[in-house]
């Protein structure tokens, strides 16, 4: 990550971090249920460790136990067989002496309690313990003749005493002080510490695996908390080597990205939001009026009020109330634009209306240009509309209109005077031979009074094409009926300096809005020119359709333009030769107008004396023939 | 016999010009520098033909028109319109039939033109 991310990141961490705007999600496990991966992992893991050397031990335990056992009761069986042999010779004789002693001598030994001698009957006949009358469990029956503990700690073994085939009796030896299972358990009890450190170990070690698997899972979920805290930089450093180091990496680029995505939107919101309050700002402090009307309507927006009106009535009583703003006759000027808009899509510019001041009733001029929004899809969604408080603006214009055409007018008249005088003057001369050396002087000065005369007639009609450009008054025209009239009219004065004039116009109708007065003009004063500019061939008016636009040319076979002066003929006052033909505003005016049509218009030479081709091009084809 | 013109125009140059043209022309020339100056001249004389300006102080061209028409004795005198205005007015229109129409500023050719039709 870059340093200027980074201060981005710190910058905006805590304004747009997740927990601010939108609450951390609830996990949905209940804690109380929910159980970690690693006692997943290390409690059966235990279990199995621990039951399995449990049943080992305990196994173990109880087969060297049943082994001791029987080898112990074989012991003290063999013990009392052996007893039994020799108890056999005092009994035999009936020395009960003897016997005494005999039982005395056996009863010493370490682990014997008691020795009990019974006779055939079951009668005790000699005991070293005689106050004992108890015997344990199985060997109260007479039958009993064997070895096994009765009571824990207690072992007995019964043998018969036989001579020959004659039983005399039986040897009850009890052992009490046989401790033998201590011992065993002794033994053990040692290899069960080993087995339960050994346990303790391997627990160990198992929750160290576990830990290390776990480690990099853990520091994930909590890389993965403080993001979700608010913290962007923050990223799971795994060094694993495993799997899950790769899930770590992949966690971090996944981050990394939305982290970008996330600064890329914050940069780009913040933008929005600043040129946002930079346009409400300007909407609010501008002089002029923006306002948008939907397509029903509906005025939606305005940033002043105006006519005397203020903002908050305006946007209350809507369209009927802008409507009624204006002078009478031009509401319907405004309706009608705001209908073409929604039929065509196009936009509208530089229209002129008159409203009337609420309070002074004085005359304010606007102007407006409406834009259409359009959906991707291609609805109209709204009209968005900047009027412009023109008044002062055409006050000076007028004023400006009114002392251009007065001082035409008022040199009009003494220069008009000037000629008539110079052509009398001309005329007395040619006809006196001793002055008639002044001629050229005469003529020279009728010459120059003529080009004055036109100036001033250019200067008027420019002035007067300028002040009536905004009373343009469009009607649907056929293009082709417009130049079928102009070349017919055009004909005579063709023909007169010895042209031809040839026409081939689109078969189908060329149909555009347009002025057919100011039109007319247009292409009257394109074949004027060309017929100015050609001493011979022909002139060729032409239209045709290309693509969505509609052409008209007016081609001639003349002297041609330089390529640097195709551009300047549409300046105004500028002309071909100084002296002898007209000033040039003809195709300053045409050029005007045609715009004022949406149209475009230029020159196209390829030198000097190879002719040259004035193009109009009228581009809203498309929707006037929708339109129509 | 001299064809007698009479021109109502207050503009004294203009008076001068038409002046030296018409009677480079051998026409006798009156002079009047309003409608109520030329319908003096006329009760004094009968010319052959009125050169009118439109536009003049005291009595405008169009009042002196009607009032010429209305007179049974002026009603045959043609008269050339020479003036700033694009065309003749309605009302003159409507008052009688024009001789001829001159939109200043015209030639001096055109005027003596006009002229030499009416009175020939």
């Amino acid at each position: 990550m870059d340093p200027e991310k980074t201060l981005q990141t710190k910058n905006g961490g805590a304004e747009y971090s997740p927990e601010t705007k939108t609450p951390e999600e609830p996990s949905k496990l209940n804690p109380f249920l929910r159980m970690s991966i690693r006692y997943k992992l290390a409690v059966p893991v235990l279990i199995l460790v621990c039951g399995i050397i449990g049943f080992v031990l305990f196994t173990t335990f109880t087969v060297f136990r049943d082994m001791m056992i029987k080898h112990r009761e074989s012991r003290l069986q063999t013990i009392a067989d052996i007893f039994s042999e020799t108890l056999k010779i005092p009994l035999e004789s009936g020395d009960h002496k003897a016997l005494k002693a005999y039982i005395a001598l056996l009863a010493k030994q370490d682990d014997i309690d008691e020795v009990r001698v019974e006779d055939i009957h079951g009668n005790v006949i000699g005991s070293s313990r005689p106050e004992n009358q108890f015997l344990p469990g199985p060997f109260q029956e007479k039958g009993v003749f064997s070895a096994g503990n009765s009571t824990p700690n207690v072992y007995a073994a019964v043998s018969t005493i036989t001579h020959g085939k004659e039983v005399l009796g039986r040897l009850v030896i009890i052992f009490s002080k046989t401790e033998f299972e201590e011992e065993i358990k002794m033994i053990f009890q040692d290899k069960f510490l080993v087995a339960f450190i050994l346990t303790l170990i391997v627990s160990t070690v198992i929750a160290w695996l576990t830990w290390l698997i776990m480690r990099p899972i853990v520091l994930l979920q909590r890389t993965a908390r403080n993001i979700l805290a608010g913290d962007l930089e923050a990223r799971a450093n795994i060094h694993s080597m495993d799997e899950i180091q790769e899930v770590g990496e992949a966690f971090n680029k996944v981050v990394g990205r939305l982290v970008q995505s996330f600064d890329h939107l914050r940069v780009r919101t913040k933008a929005l939001e600043e040129s946002e309050e930079k346009y409400r700002s300007i909407v609010s402090e501008v002089s002029d009026i923006i306002f948008s009307i939907t397509p029903d309507g509906e005025l939606m927006l305005l940033n002043r009020g105006f006519s005397g009106y203020t903002r908050e009535e305006i946007l209350a009583e809507g369209l009927p109330l802008f409507f009624s703003m204006h002078a009478p006759g031009e509401t319907q000027k405004f309706q009608e634009a705001l209908e073409t808009i929604v039929r065509t899509q196009k936009p509208i510019e530089y229209l002129s209306t008159k409203q009337i001041h609420r309070t002074h009733h004085a005359e304010i001029y606007y102007q407006t240009n409406l834009t259409p929004v359009v959906d991707y899809d291609g609805t109209l969604r709204l009209i968005q509309g900047v009027m412009r408080d023109v008044t002062d603006l055409r006050r000076i214009e007028m004023m400006k209109e009114t002392l251009v055409r007065d001082v035409a007018h008022e040199l009009k008249t003494p220069t008009a005077k000037f000629i008539m005088l110079t052509q009398w003057l001309e005329k007395q001369m040619a006809n006196d031979n001793e002055r008639a050396k002044y001629l050229p002087v005469i003529q020279m000065l009728g010459e120059n009074a003529d080009r004055l005369m036109r100036t001033i007639s250019s200067i008027m009609d420019l002035s007067k094409v300028e002040s009536g450009m905004s009373d343009i008054r469009k009607q649907e025209l056929n293009l082709n009926d417009l130049l079928r009239l102009v070349t017919d009219d055009m004909r005579p004065l063709v023909e007169q300096h010895h042209l031809k004039l040839e026409t081939a116009f689109c078969e189908r109708p060329l149909t555009i809005q347009g002025d057919p007065d100011m039109l007319y003009r247009v292409f009257a004063n394109l074949v004027s020119n060309a017929i100015k500019f050609t001493p011979d061939g022909k002139i060729t008016v032409t239209s045709s359709v290309r693509g969505s636009d509609i052409c008209a040319e007016v081609a001639d076979t003349g002297i041609g333009i330089e390529p640097e002066n195709l551009k300047r003929i549409f300046e105004a006052f500028y002309q071909k030769t100084p002296s002898t033909l007209g000033i040039g505003v003809g195709l300053t005016i045409s050029k005007e107008i045609v715009s004022l049509h949406e149209g475009e218009m230029w020159a196209e030479s390829e030198g000097l004396g190879r002719g040259s081709v004035f193009k109009v091009i009228f581009s809203s084809y498309k929707d006037l023939a929708r339109g129509s | 016999m001299t064809k007698k013109i009479l021109i109502v125009e207050d503009d004294a140059d203009f008076q001068d010009i038409y002046a030296l043209y018409l009677q480079g022309e051998s026409y006798q020339v009156l002079r009047a520098d309003n409608g109520r100056e030329g319908l003096a001249v006329l009760e004094r004389e009968t010319p052959d033909l009125i050169i009118l300006d439109l536009i003049m102080p005291v009595m405008d061209g169009e009042e002196f028109y009607v009032k010429l028409r209305e007179q049974e004795r002026w009603r045959n005198i043609p008269v050339i319109v020479a003036s700033v205005n694009e065309k003749v007015p309605p009302k003159v229109a409507e008052s009688g039939v024009v001789a001829g129409f001159l939109k200043k500023p015209f030639t001096m050719d055109d005027l003596v033109k006009k002229v030499h039709n009416c009175l020939e």
